[in-house]
This record gives C-alpha cells, structure tokens and sequence, in this order.
C-alpha cells in the first residue's frame, strides 16, 4: 500500500529508509521499510549522487501487505519492474541543518524535492523526513476491504558511513 | 459427518483482540474489530488481515456492498491438563450479530451459552438452550472518531486479554462475568483514544454483586509501536466498595512485542469496615517468527494484604498457530506458584469461527 523511501547510503554502514502512511481508519497506520538502497556517490560531495532500489524490497511486515504494494501501487509483478531513486543536485548547509535538493523518480515520474536533513559534522551520516504525495507521483491511494491510505506518506531516513 | 465437521472448520474463524499488533502499526482495536474494546465481531478489513494471516492464507475477496446485518459464531474448545485431571469441554459457544438501523446507528449482541459447571453431575446439569445469556445488548451512536453506547457489555478497561483467568481479569471483576447496564463514551484520534462509562447492576447479578460504578480507560501513543494507558474504576456493590487504578502498556516493532498491566485495588467490606489492598499485574513478550505463528511467554501475580493474605504468581510459555483463517489452535504450560506450592498446568485450545 504505501511508500517510499529515499536516501541512504553507501559503501559500508547503516541507512535505513522508513514509511508511514496513515489511513482513513484512526487507529490504522501503515508502516514499511527498505534496507537495500545502492547508493552512489559519497557524504562528503553528494552532488550527482544517486540512490535506487527495487520495489521488492519495501517490507510492511506483512507479507500480503507487501503484495498488494507491488502490484496494486506500483503494478510490478517482478523484481526489476519498478524502482525508485533518488537523483541529489545540491545539499545547502547551515551548521548541522541542511536541505537536500534532487530528483525523486518513482517508476517512470520524477519530480524535483527538496528536504530538510540532518547532516554529522564528521559528515558521515545524513538523517531526514519527507512527506510524499502520492498522486505527485500518478500513484494510487491503495485501498484494502474499506480502509484507505492517505495521500500524504511521511518517509524517513537515516544512514551512515 | 466428517464432511460436515471439516466443513465447519473451514468456515470458522477467530476473532479475537490481538493487542500485540500494536507491533504492525496498529494502535487501537477498531480497525479490525467492530467493538472498540476489541475481540468480537470482525470489521472488514479484520477479516481480510485474518485472511492473509494464517498458515493456509488466501486472497479475501473485497465486497464493495455494505451489509446491514452481520453475524458470526465462536467456539471454543479447551483441554486441561492437571496434575489430578484431565478434562475436554466447550469453553466458549457465542452467537454474535449486528444490525445497522441508519449511518450512525447500530444495536449489537452476543448471545452466549454458559459452560456446564465442572462438578455438576450429568442428570442435573441444565441443557445448553437454559445456559444461554446475553453477553451483550448494544445501542451505539457511532461516528468516525468517537462512539456512545448504551446497553449491557463489560467494563472497558484491561488489555484484552483472551485468559479470563488471568489476574488482571478474574481479580479485578474484568470481562469476566460480570455484565453492567452501562453507557460509554468512547473517542480515538492518531494519538489518543478513550473509553469512559457509567454502570450500574445488571438485574441477573447475584444481590451482593451488584455493583453500581464510574471508570475511565486512556491510552495515549507518544511515539509510534508504543501506547500507554491509565484506568480508574470506583465501584460500589451492597457488600463492597472498591476503587481501582492500573498503568498499562503496549510495545512492539516487527515480530516482537510486550504487553503489561499492573493495578491497584483498594476495597472494603461494609459490613465490618475491613479494608484490604490488592495488587495484580501481568506481562508478556511475544515472538513472531512467521505471520501465523505466535510464540510467547508472560509472568503475572496476585497480591492482597491483611485478611485476605494471598500471593500467587503464574510463568507460562505458550505458542498459538493460525491453522487457517477459520482455525486457530494454541497451547500452553503454566506454572503457578503459591506460597511454596508449584502447580502446572498445560491448556490445549482449538478457536472457531465462522461468520
């Protein structure tokens, strides 16, 4: 049902890239992960850096969940149909506040995104949030037996050298 | 028969609470329970996950019509193996329904068919047809966010729990057998849900256990896949008058999760002005390793001071397997400790249902 991810990084590390969609239902929030971005590129310089993954690997804990996000979202029945990435043009610093600006690209739409992300002063790890709308995208508010995700994912991340 | 028997066991499916899905994101019962105290009628949307979540899953059909009136049986079937005994019987036989009179408006119910009393001897133990009672008779007003409800039901406090025996609920009068007319309130937002209500003795209560009351239950998610809750109750019944206050917690993240609940008792008997304080609380870790496999372990105890001096604790390891979407079956072996005396206990149970 939902998404989404970016950034993370590299060649050796720790990055995680976190989704949380909430629904029509107040007590229902859908929730997912990804941990096998392929980053390229470096902390230091992250202009031209590029992020990708497959949307096989998004996992909600569920697996019909997981499913139904592949196919009904992103109408991909198999791995190497679908990807998102994440293509970095500048990052703006002020002390440790930064804001990272690129080009989001979920399947076949790119939008240009800016975000506000956290960057160590060793500049070995990067953290942020984003709020993803769906239909920027074209990408259907997935639905299961009356409950409805909403528009807005919030998706968050982390990742370190 | 076999035919029929098996048919039944396909058909049937398990609704009840699952509080540890808090660990999947789920912070409150109402997403896959019609009830906001949970267990119970399935919502929808609770009978697609129970679909998919099971060791034969299937792909539920969505339904785009909106049924007026829904129904669904449950059965239990315990064994319990004791030191002394080993007995089969039927724990649990409900009837549940709902009809939706208007957008708003819903009345609910469970008839239930109580379980033949274990030292009744066969020729006077009562057919099932003059065991049967209404677990509960609901009026609801309902609407996205919050809910009244005005009829007979349980008390909304506790985890929901399945055990009743457990001590947070048969020592705290919870969900057990004790069935009020009450009106309650009950409202959910992303962060925060309530239920507070207003009860008084149900007329079928035995005279001295007729209780008359005001309780409130909070629970409030400060950050995601954890959920705090507080509850007060204060009761007054012609015998005793008691007060309760109890903390509980939800936590959980992907196939890990902990439930506990300690409360604090103060009662005193009229007739004698005793006093006495009792505490009980309860925990559990549970492991996911697969979507349909639970396996846990919980750690719960009883205390009462003065008069009643007792103190008892129970250690259980279980694991529960849904067979299918209609067929759960789970076990358990616990250890109670009272005093120096240790007791086991294993319990076999099959769940039913069929809707």
């Amino acid at each position: 049902m939902f998404l989404l991810f970016f950034i993370s990084s590299v060649f050796a590390g720790f990055s995680e890239v976190s989704f949380v969609a909430n629904t029509n239902m107040p007590g229902v929030s859908v929730e997912g992960k990804s941990q096998k971005m392929v980053f390229a590129g470096s902390l230091e310089n992250v202009k031209g850096a590029t992020l990708k993954f497959d949307v096989f690997e998004l996992e909600t804990g569920m697996e019909a969940r997981d499913k139904h996000l592949r196919e009904k979202v992103f109408k991909a029945k198999n791995k190497g149909d679908a990807f998102i990435s994440f293509e970095a043009k500048d990052l703006v610093c002020a002390s440790n506040k930064c804001e990272l600006m690129g080009v989001l690209t979920i399947k076949d739409k790119a939008r240009e995104i800016k975000l506000p992300v956290e960057m160590s002063s060793n500049k070995k790890s990067l953290a942020g949030k984003a709020t993803i709308a769906l239909s920027q995208y074209d990408l259907p508010r997935p639905s299961f037996m009356g409950v409805q995700v909403e528009d807005n994912v919030e998706v968050t991340f982390k990742t370190m050298e | 028969m076999w035919v029929g028997l098996l048919f039944l066991i396909l058909m049937i499916e398990r609704t009840e609470a699952h509080p540890t899905y808090i660990r999947l994101g789920y912070a409150s019962c109402t997403g896959c329970h019609m009830s906001s105290q949970g267990g119970g009628l399935l919502t929808p949307y609770g009978q697609g996950i129970a679909t998919t979540q099971s060791l034969i899953s299937s792909e539920p059909s969505e339904d785009e019509g909106e049924k007026k009136y829904i129904q669904a049986f449950q059965g239990r079937v315990l064994r319990l193996q004791e030191v002394e005994e080993t007995r089969t019987f039927p724990m649990q036989m409900d009837y549940l329904a709902q009809y939706k009179i208007s957008e708003n408006l819903r009345v609910e119910g469970i008839l239930a068919v109580a379980p033949k009393p274990k030292d009744v001897a066969p020729e006077d133990a009562k057919p099932a047809h003059k065991r049967l009672y209404a677990r509960s008779l609901l009026l609801s007003w309902v609407n996205k966010q919050q809910r009244m409800s005005l009829g007979i039901s349980s008390l909304p406090i506790g985890l929901g729990l399945i055990d009743h025996t457990s001590y947070v609920r048969a020592n705290n009068r919870n969900q057990v057998t004790d069935l009020p007319l009450l009106i309650k309130h009950y409202f959910e937002s992303l962060k925060f849900q309530s239920h507070t209500f207003l009860y008084a003795a149900n007329p079928n209560e035995e005279k001295g256990n007729q209780e008359n009351g005001v309780g409130s239950q909070i629970w409030f998610k400060p950050i995601r896949h954890i959920a705090l809750g507080f509850q007060g109750l204060s009761g007054n019944s012609p015998s005793i008058k008691r007060d309760l206050v109890g903390f509980l917690l939800k936590a959980g993240y992907g196939k890990f999760s902990y439930l506990a609940e300690v409360d604090r008792t103060w009662r005193e008997i009229k007739e004698d002005k005793t006093e006495f304080r009792q505490w009980t609380w309860y925990q559990q870790l549970s492991f996911y390793p697969a979507e349909f496999l639970h396996l846990f372990t919980s750690w719960q105890g009883l205390e009462k001071d003065r008069a009643f001096l007792s103190r008892e604790s129970r250690i259980a390891l279980g694991a529960e397997i849904r067979l299918t979407k209609n067929l759960t079956f789970s076990f358990e072996d616990r250890v109670r400790k009272t005093g120096s005396i240790n007791d086991e206990i294993k319990l076999f149970q099959l769940y039913l249902n069929w809707w």
